[in-house]
């Protein structure tokens, strides 16, 4: 284990454990969804997304769902978070939630956050 | 094919990874595909782009940091790395790099040949690549140009093919804008105007359009606006679109063009826009309103251009649906009084491919040759590799046996290619950018008057760029499977020159070689094609004098010339022109070979043709034309100054006329009817037969042609051609006919200047271009091909140089050894000429379009060249073999 890795998810990691704190999603809806809310500023190609992926699982932060059912269409692999990965988003909230605050201390950089 | 080309791109990935997720990978690309951004054929390039990117940078990262596999996932289960790359990956990559430049410079003579040879194929394909994309896949910049469509046009009774340039009447326009898939619909006539006013008259070739232009080609006017309804509509005023070129050129860029008048053909007319660069109607400058209705024009008069836009959402087969339910429409109402509408059909063809049609048969050419050369040079590089890899056996042996895993030895040489791949990349794009500067100078000017978008722009860059990294895959690739085998402990044992002689890799290179020479015969076939083309070319009579012919245009404005005075004019510029010193003779016609185009049903008194409708080009000439182009008359007399207004109307046909229409009767003294408008026909006498020329060019064979007396359809057309029979060179004789031009007025232009000579050369500048590019194509294989040979055969007589000392010993004779070593050379050959024997047929098909008098299968040319190609390769073979004759057995047995 690699605690420090462990405790710097990278962005796009992060983005993709946001999505799948809010319900179990298939790959491609994970890639929809985070490039809707980032308005296409993160954008995750096919490779990029199912490597990330594949090291969320390897790091066992998520893992297959059961696909839902009563679903038209194929079978897709859904994800969703393991306890692991909800504890692992829930300590880089708080880590991010320091950082901020720190941030929201300096007058310059507080008005930056509120224009 | 995409679906190939994605699995392709899924090897990328480490394998584990692709057992997991490679259909969840496909699948989002394939949903990746729809997204709307990706539309139309440069976002098509864009997704690739985009998938290539991310898959390389993905695959990169899982196969460089070490917790991509899923391979023991609790021992590796948090190894994750926050940064895309992991520093051991890069690191890896520098220390290749940096070895790869080593291994490379420490031999600079293998080096230079291999950057050579790529650049001279990477070079070349892109060259053929930014060709054939500017000037036949995507020529114009017009938005959506897939959905930019003409109107094709097939007369099954006139035995007229599909064509697209001036083959269409203003009520048939009117039908046609009926089609609900059609919308934007324009028609345009092809014209040219006189501009006037500043230093020189100038002629400017003209579109008159029925329609916005702007809106079909949907493109804005860098200046102003497109026409209104009510210029568009009868009695508008007299208002003109001018091109950039022309506002640039004749007026300086001047920004305040728009609203000023400028005089077009006498009359002053305002301009009310400015077109965007490029010349976007077949290189038209100027365009005008056509405002009389479209309804009063005669339904035969079919010299106008039908463009639209495809209407949202609807498909060319919903168009071509459509419009074939036309036709049949106005077959039915209008058979009886135009019989060639029978069985007519209408056709909608994206106008850029309608336009480049007749390039396409050599562009396809030449781009497969092209590719074969790549193919030849990646062939002879991975050889070249191969070679120097049997030298280093023992080192990549200890490397092995030192530890050194197979895997990065392959990984270290497939690096060592990729720089030798870009490298020839570089000095290839330098040969693609410099060889598209020359041929862009190159191009016939029937070519470059449409101003295609030819040039070295991001599209071929970055084709020369893929090319490069293909063909530095498809060199380093063969090397890299060789490579850990060769490293094999077995190779330390014995003794260097005694390892098993053909191993996996020397019969891999021999493959090579096989290849090679199977890929230079297809293009010797395709260059002994050629050849032959062209000498067939050489020996085909024009059925003219081609020397010592200036010829040129002129076109009377009907503001000012009308009916007589036409004939008055031109008849007062020939009188001038035949008493000027060193002039033979001088004629008018409307049309001269090889570019007759002109050509009209005709109604003759006996037809041999069935119920299909004859019809024959139509020339309308002064008397001395036969005597001025050197034209024989075979029977009856030619046309006479005495044929004129008041007298007998008289013919004279050529022999293609004569022999389709009258078999073997005598043509003179038959009549033959010309329609004349609103379904009249007037008839001539047939007074005289004239030889055949190549009146469509050297490339295709005479058709049925009529020559008609000037004096006699006087005023009928008021855009002739001058033609001049001179002493010495034509070129010096230009100021004089421009002199005596000016002199009878002063505001007439005198355009398309060119002697007879060049409008034939260039009638055949597809041959011409694809013969010159294929021999030097077939050139540069079999070059390769006996470097090839010769480096095969001197590996075999190094491998088998004991064996030959022996024999020499045991009192074998030179010819002895030679026949030795050739025997193993022996299947190379044959089964590479075997192969490419069959290509070259193949390629035959493909060059089918463009060859003259020549099968695609010619047996003649294709047993010239495979004959030549065996003494080449057999002659490559045979130096080594002798020089095997001077083995010294002591010494060769000594080293044992």
């Amino acid at each position: 284990m690699n605690p420090s890795a462990q405790r710097n998810p990278s962005l796009i990691h992060l983005h993709i454990l946001l999505v799948l704190a809010e319900g179990d999603r298939h790959g491609y809806g994970i890639k929809q969804e985070v490039e809707r809310r980032t308005d296409g500023e993160v954008r995750l190609g096919p490779g990029t997304l199912y490597e990330a992926i594949q090291r969320l699982e390897n790091a066992g932060w998520i893992e297959e769902a059961r696909p839902p059912r009563g679903l038209d269409g194929r079978p897709r692999r859904h994800y969703r978070l393991t306890k692991q990965g909800w504890s692992v988003l829930e300590g880089e909230v708080a880590r991010l939630r320091d950082l901020l605050n720190r941030a929201m201390a300096l007058p310059r950089l507080r008005k930056a956050a509120s224009a | 094919m995409t679906t190939l080309l994605r699995r392709a791109v899924l090897l990328l990935y480490p394998r584990a990874f692709r057992r997991r997720h490679g259909a969840e990978v496909l699948e989002a690309m394939e949903e990746q595909a729809a997204d709307p951004a990706y539309a139309g054929a440069r976002g098509r390039l864009r997704y690739w782009r985009d998938i290539l990117d991310d898959a390389v940078r993905a695959a990169w990262r899982l196969r460089t940091s070490r917790d991509g596999s899923t391979a023991s996932l609790p021992a590796r289960a948090a190894n994750i790395h926050p940064f895309p790359t992991s520093p051991a990956g890069l690191e890896l990559l520098m220390n290749d790099l940096r070895h790869a430049v080593r291994a490379l410079v420490r031999r600079p003579g293998f080096t230079a040949a291999a950057v050579l040879i790529l650049g001279i194929g990477i070079g070349g394909t892109s060259l053929i690549a930014g060709l054939v994309d500017g000037l036949v896949l995507r020529p114009f910049h017009y938005p959506d140009p897939d959905r930019l469509v003409t109107i094709g046009v097939t007369f099954p009774k006139m035995n007229a093919d599909e064509s697209f340039i001036e083959v269409l009447s203003p009520p048939e326009y009117l039908d046609i804008s009926q089609a609900k898939s059609l919308e934007h619909v324009l028609a345009f006539d092809l014209g040219n105007r006189n501009l006037s006013g500043g230093d020189l008259p100038e002629r400017v070739f003209t579109a008159l359009v029925f329609g916005d232009p702007f809106q079909t080609i949907r493109m804005r006017p860098v200046l102003g606006r497109g026409f209104t309804r009510e210029e568009l509509s009868p009695g508008g005023g007299r208002v003109a679109i001018i091109s950039y070129r022309l506002w640039q050129s004749r007026f300086g860029g001047d920004p305040g063009i728009v609203g000023r008048a400028i005089r077009i053909n006498g009359i002053p007319t305002d301009v009310v826009g400015v077109m965007p660069p490029g010349l976007l109607l077949i290189g038209t400058d100027l365009w005008l309103p056509l405002t009389r209705d479209p309804r009063d024009w005669p339904r035969e008069g079919r010299h106008f251009n039908v463009l639209a836009r495809l209407a949202d959402g609807a498909s060319r087969e919903q168009a071509n649906a459509e419009l074939a339910a036309i036709a049949d429409r106005i077959a039915a109402d209008y058979a009886a009084r135009y019989p060639e509408y029978a069985g007519w059909r209408l056709s909608a063809v994206p106008w850029a491919e309608a336009l480049t049609r007749p390039l396409r048969p050599a562009a396809a050419l030449l781009a497969l040759a092209v590719a074969f050369v790549l193919l030849i040079v990646c062939a002879n590089v991975a050889s070249l590799q191969i070679a120097r890899l049997l030298g280093r056996r023992r080192e990549l042996s200890i490397r092995v046996a030192l530890g050194a895993g197979r895997l990065r030895l392959a990984r270290e040489l497939l690096i060592e290619n990729l720089v030798l791949g870009l490298a020839g990349g570089a000095f290839g794009i330098a040969v693609a950018w410099a060889g598209l500067r020359v041929a862009v100078t190159y191009l016939p000017e029937r070519v470059r008057m449409l101003d295609p978008d030819v040039g070295f722009d991001t599209n071929v860059l970055l084709m020369a760029l893929a090319v490069s990294v293909a063909a530095a895959m498809l060199v380093g690739l063969i090397p890299a499977l060789v490579a850990p085998r060769l490293g094999s402990s077995d190779a330390l044992k014995a003794g260097t020159h005694h390892v098993s002689p053909a191993s996996g890799a020397a019969s891999l290179r021999q493959a090579l070689v096989g290849l090679e020479v199977a890929l230079a015969l297809v293009l010797l076939v395709g260059a002994g094609l050629m050849a032959r083309t062209m000498w067939q070319l050489a020996k085909i009579d024009p059925g003219v004098d081609t020397s010592h012919v200036l010829t040129m245009r002129l076109t009377l404005p009907r503001e000012k010339y009308e009916g007589a005075a036409i004939t008055a004019f031109f008849d007062r510029v020939l009188e001038r022109l035949e008493s000027s010193p060193g002039i033979a003779g001088a004629a008018t016609a409307s049309q001269y070979a090889p570019n007759v185009f002109f050509g009209t049903p005709v109604v003759v008194d006996s037809t041999g043709e069935g119920s299909s409708m004859p019809t024959s080009y139509v020339t309308v000439a002064t008397p001395n034309l036969f005597r001025v182009l050197g034209i024989p008359i075979v029977k009856g007399r030619a046309l006479t100054p005495a044929d004129r207004q008041g007298t007998e109307p008289v013919a004279v046909v050529n022999e293609s006329f004569a022999r389709r229409f009258y078999g073997g009767l005598d043509a003179i003294g038959r009549r033959v009817g010309l329609p004349s408008g609103e379904g009249r026909t007037r008839w001539l006498q047939v007074v005289g037969v004239a030889a055949d020329t190549r009146g469509r060019g050297m490339a295709e064979a005479p058709a049925p042609e009529l020559y008609v007396p000037m004096d006699q359809d006087a005023g009928a057309w008021n855009q002739l051609f001058l033609l001049v029979r001179v002493e010495g060179a034509p070129h010096a004789y230009i100021p004089t006919v421009r002199r005596i031009v000016s002199e009878l007025d002063p505001d007439q232009p005198v355009y398309a200047i060119t002697t007879l000579e060049e409008a034939f050369s260039a009638s055949v500048v597809q041959q011409q271009a694809s013969a010159i590019l294929l021999w030097a194509f077939a050139a540069i294989a079999v070059l390769l091909a006996g470097v090839g040979v010769y480096t095969v055969s001197a590996y075999v007589v190094g491998q088998r140089r004991q064996e030959i000392g022996i024999q020499m010993a045991l009192g074998a004779r030179d010819g002895d050894v030679v026949r030795l070593v050739l025997r193993q050379l022996a299947w190379i050959l044959i089964a590479g000429m075997a192969v490419g024997l069959l290509g070259g047929l193949a390629l035959g098909r493909v060059a089918r379009g463009i060859l003259v008098r020549t099968p695609p299968d010619d047996p003649l040319t294709i047993g010239a060249v495979t004959l030549l190609l065996a003494a080449i390769a057999l002659a490559a073979g045979y130096l080594p073999a002798r020089r095997a004759t001077r083995i010294d057995p002591v010494a060769a047995l000594r080293t044992e």
